[in-house]
């Protein structure tokens, strides 16, 4: 309470010498102490909130992915379907490589009646797939049959699966995969990308795309790579 | 779902500036977020110091979603500048409106399940159903699980095309909805296994592959399930155990009889199921089983009463194939008449 106020009260009633009370105060008093104790209320609900506030959880979208797998559905209902000839379905994963990796595709399969391939050399290998020698893109024009001949030594020395930059940074990556049945060569799968390939989860795509080939290989290893 | 904080950039900041809003510090590691320079707190370079550190541990700053337009005015930025911050955020947010935009009304249309599956059998064109599973589908929020949207992308791939694959995934769909499965994270399950159940057949010879029952005869048939997940296994990504569960247990059957585990009824998924089944349906009512083709709605028929029949499994719970009754009403109760 104020001197002031209290001067004006003791004014107010000039005849009486004894200081009275102003209930009215006390009572306003009342309530402005209620209502600040109403406020610091206030102020813990603001701090709750404002903790929760702190831990709303990161949106988190999830990337839509394919990993690629569409390609492996639409050609198993390809190879399930008797009409298509073998070479529709590697130009279809020709296609697939093509599209999303600008990527080109050979194919070579081991002849069975060759005794000792690495005696007899690249001529062991049959091409039964050439997606190089009439590709609309110079970079991927080439005689595949030449540079595999060249590459021989490095080629049956391939035992997994092998890109030729495994970290990716050149601008022509080569991609060699051997098929194997019980630890039996079939024969390979080349792949040349041009500086599409960005890393392993790239070139697992690759990796599997190519793999799902093997059901056409297995057919063509048991026709001794004779059939086309 | 609405964003809480949007990510910022220490560049949109000035030194010795006073802010009126707080600046955030998120933790992804510890999944912590805390409060870096509280609102009127000049900035100083030590402030620009420990960011450029935070930001090379993996961290980034934030600031609240309701201090959006405080944000623009203080530090003199607009919308483009919060979208090059934000940009996976914002990419997925484009894709989902785009989705919803092209689908959602397609997706709440009314649909005559049962009247499209009669025209099936007519016409043999499932381009309606599979347009119908489609937009419901790709109307599947992109912020629940991984699942849920590599399965709206490998929908946006496949459904183009009308092949056995997408025909089976469809069946499917509708028969897990009719068995009030709603939860979009089995669904989503459930079309990915329906759709890459076989691509194990990829890697079997293709001799086997030209004759169905030649090849369900084979030994290595029984391996199928297994390549299958082997091949996905390939991708680099862990798919979620429910996905690779239903692709596993395929061909299992209620009695104890399928493969590759012989497990029984009570051990085997209820999807799992649903999906055997409406591979069998597409399977045989496009005659890759028997040689001839069959109308869907009279296949449906041949399962809802567990009709012994060469080349097809009828070992389904009992609640599943009673559940088929919906979609052959019409010749129940034509049936009844005669």
């Amino acid at each position: 309470m104020s001197k002031d106020t209290d001067k004006i009260a003791i004014d107010d009633n000039k005849n009486i010498e004894e200081q009275t009370l102003d209930y009215s105060k006390f009572k306003k008093e009342y309530r402005n102490k209620n209502s600040e104790t109403k406020n610091e209320n206030d102020v813990d609900f603001t701090k709750d909130k404002f903790e929760k506030r702190l831990q709303e959880p990161e949106y988190s979208f999830y990337e839509n992915q394919s990993f690629s797998l569409e390609y492996l559905i639409l050609f198993n209902d390809f190879l399930m379907s008797n009409n298509l000839p073998k070479a529709q379905l590697y130009k279809f994963i020709h296609f697939a490589l093509l599209n999303d990796f600008n990527a080109s595709l050979a194919i070579y399969i081991l002849d069975q009646r060759v005794e000792d391939y690495m005696k007899t050399g690249f001529k062991s290998f049959k091409k039964i797939y050439d997606g190089f020698s009439d590709n609309k893109n110079t970079e991927l024009k080439m005689d595949i049959d030449f540079h595999l001949n060249n590459n021989f030594e490095y080629l049956i020395n391939v035992k997994i699966p092998t890109w030729t930059d495994e970290t990716f940074q050149e601008d022509i990556n080569d991609f060699y995969y051997p098929f194997y049945e019980e630890g039996t060569l079939m024969g390979y799968g080349f792949v040349r990308s041009l500086s599409q390939i960005n890393g392993h989860k790239d070139s697992s795509k690759v990796e599997l795309i190519v793999m799902s080939l093997k059901s056409l290989i297995l057919s063509e290893y048991d026709q001794n790579g004779t059939s086309q | 779902m609405n964003i809480a904080f949007y990510k910022v950039l220490p560049a949109y900041f000035e030194l010795d500036k006073l802010y009126s809003f707080n600046i955030y510090f998120y933790d992804p590691i510890r999944e912590q977020r805390l409060v870096d320079v509280y609102a009127t707190t000049k900035l100083s370079e030590d402030h620009f110091e420990k960011w450029h550190l935070y930001i090379t541990k993996g961290g980034y700053l934030q600031i609240d979603f309701d201090d959006t337009e405080i944000f623009y005015e203080e530090c003199d930025k607009d919308f483009s500048d919060l979208r090059s911050a934000n940009p996976f955020y914002f990419k997925m947010l484009d894709l989902q409106e785009k989705r919803i935009l092209e689908y959602q009304e397609q997706a709440n249309a009314t649909f005559h399940l049962r009247e499209v599956i009669n025209n099936i059998s007519d016409s043999d064109d499932f381009k309606p159903l599979i347009n119908r599973v489609k937009s419901e589908i790709m109307c599947f929020p992109l912020y629940i699980s991984n699942t849920v949207s590599i399965c709206t992308e490998l929908v946006d791939k496949t459904f183009h095309r009308d092949i056995i694959p997408v025909r089976a995934a469809c069946i499917a769909y509708v028969f897990a909805k009719q068995n009030k499965i709603e939860d979009i994270e089995i669904l989503a399950s459930l079309v990915i296994a329906s759709l890459s159940q076989n691509i194990g057949y990829g890697l079997l010879n293709h001799d086997l592959l030209s004759d169905y029952l030649k090849l369900v005869d084979d030994d290595i048939f029984l391996k199928h399930p297994m390549l299958s997940i082997y091949l996905l296994s390939k991708t680099g990504f862990e798919f979620d155990k429910l996905t690779k569960r239903f692709i596993l247990e395929h061909h299992e059957q209620s009695d104890g009889s399928g493969f590759p585990r012989g497990k029984k009824e009570d051990h085997i998924h209820f999807c799992s199921f649903i999906i055997n089944l409406a591979d069998q349906v597409i399977q045989y009512s496009s005659g890759n089983i028997n040689g001839r083709k069959t109308s869907l709605v009279n296949t449906i028929k041949l399962f809802h009463k567990s009709i012994p029949t060469p080349g097809i499994n009828i070992n389904f719970p009992q609640r599943l194939t009673e559940s088929l009754r919906v979609y052959i009403l019409n010749e129940i109760e034509e049936e009844l008449k005669s």
